[in-house]
């Protein structure tokens, strides 16, 4: 099977067994997505380019941590978000905020009416608004549009701590988005 | 690199210009991971959180082992059994602190305070139990201090080589802290004087001053990453 159609899990075993064009494959399915998110919080190309590239080394470094059986988007992306917590916090830019709430059932699915500004700085601004325990659950749901199953792994909270997260962080981030841009 | 202080605007274009330049410096970093360090660094977590545990607690204690008659004499088996016990439990926890994958979610700030503090109180309560045993004694020579945190190099050197990133904060603390076990373990073990006031003055330190030293390398080492001075090398 040509490595474009294999899985992610797949694709990894094989670099990891020293296959370099799996690498080549999964770089070019990942950092996309790890230049979106950590591009969401952190302004500086730089930075940016900085922590993507963190991220593929560490990768590398616990390559032989990953558990083949389970998926690998959640492993990658508590990875990203860690190394983006801890730069955000070398630049004394952000202040952890845990969220303990027991389980709760309220929709936490975006309000039908709340439209993904296509202006990225008005989208990190209103993100930057919300408290980081909120900000991370949105943006993995919303933007990435990751199951709140793999939500709960990467961001390590309960499913139902992370659908609380998500329904009040989608009714700020409403009131923020539906204010008119200054 | 990659443009220096300029702000990323997440266009199309500039998402392109920022991957295909991101290729080539992953790669240089990737190539660079050679070597006994880079094999050690990608042995499996468990396996290397195994072997720092095993350095702190098995060296000191199989060295006075096979030294035999190295153990101090006046120390009873009863404490000597407490004091391999609590320094167990403290090492296990500041090693599962310290070596926390970054594949895996933060701990909370609560869990991680009180796993910092359980690792702290071992040592302290060590002394205060030796105050019941041998009474508060005079403070003693200082030297264990010394010959402690210099027995904890070969600790401090393993853990340092066994970060996959650099330790910030209590992680910091937690690596610098399982290193000093070693020594602190080792002195406990020969050391005649076993006053409270002595092991409290002399002996528990070699865990304290090895933990604050880790939390300022840390913090040296992040503000190198914030003056723009590379990859950082987090654990």
């Amino acid at each position: 099977m040509p490595p474009e159609f294999e899985t992610d899990e797949a694709l990894f075993l094989r670099y990891r067994d020293g296959d370099s064009r799996a690498f080549d494959v999964l770089f070019g399915r990942y950092a996309p997505l790890l230049t979106r998110v950590v591009a969401r919080a952190l302004d500086r190309r730089a930075e940016v380019a900085d922590v993507v590239q963190q991220t593929f080394l560490q990768i590398h470094r616990a390559r032989f941590d990953f558990d083949g059986t389970r998926p690998l988007k959640p492993w990658v992306m508590t990875i990203a978000l860690n190394l983006r917590r801890q730069r955000q916090r070398t630049w004394g830019r952000s202040k952890e905020v845990y969220t303990d709430v027991e389980a709760l059932d309220v929709p936490a699915e975006p309000p039908p009416d709340l439209d993904r500004p296509k202006d990225i700085e008005r989208l990190r601004a209103a993100l930057a608004a919300l408290p980081q325990g909120q900000r991370e659950v949105i943006e993995l749901h919303w933007l990435e549009e990751m199951p709140f199953a793999e939500v709960a792994t990467v961001v390590g909270a309960g499913l139902s701590a992370v659908k609380v997260r998500a329904h009040r962080g989608y009714e700020k981030l409403r009131v923020i988005l539906s204010a008119e841009p200054v | 690199m990659n443009g220096g202080d300029e702000r990323y605007t997440s266009t199309e274009s500039e998402e392109k210009a920022l991957l295909a330049s991101l290729r080539p410096t992953l790669d240089d970093a990737l190539a660079r991971e050679r070597g006994p360090m880079a094999w050690w660094r990608s042995r499996p977590t468990p396996a290397r959180a195994a072997v720092v545990a095993l350095m702190a607690l098995g060296l000191p204690i199989g060295l006075t082992a096979l030294a035999g008659s190295a153990f101090t004499p006046a120390q009873s088996v009863a404490e000597r059994a407490v004091l391999i016990g609590l320094s167990g439990f403290a090492v296990l926890l500041a090693v599962v602190l310290a070596m926390r994958p970054l594949y895996r979610p933060p701990l909370s700030r609560a869990v991680a305070v009180a796993t910092l503090a359980a690792t702290l109180l071992s040592p302290i309560a060590v002394g205060i139990l030796a105050y019941a045993s041998h009474g508060a004694g005079p403070i003693g020579p200082a030297a264990c201090l010394g010959m402690g945190l210099v027995l904890s190099l070969p600790g401090v050197a393993l853990v340092s080589a066994s970060a996959r990133s650099p330790q910030l904060g209590a992680t910091a603390f937690a690596a610098g802290a399982a290193a000093g076990f070693g020594g602190y373990l080792a002195i406990g073990l020969h050391c005649p004087h076993l006053e409270a006031l002595h092991v409290l003055v002399t002996h528990t330190p070699i865990v304290l001053a090895l933990g604050l030293l880790s939390v300022v390398r840390g913090f040296s080492t992040r503000s190198n990453n914030a003056a723009g001075g590379g990859l950082p090398r987090r654990g």
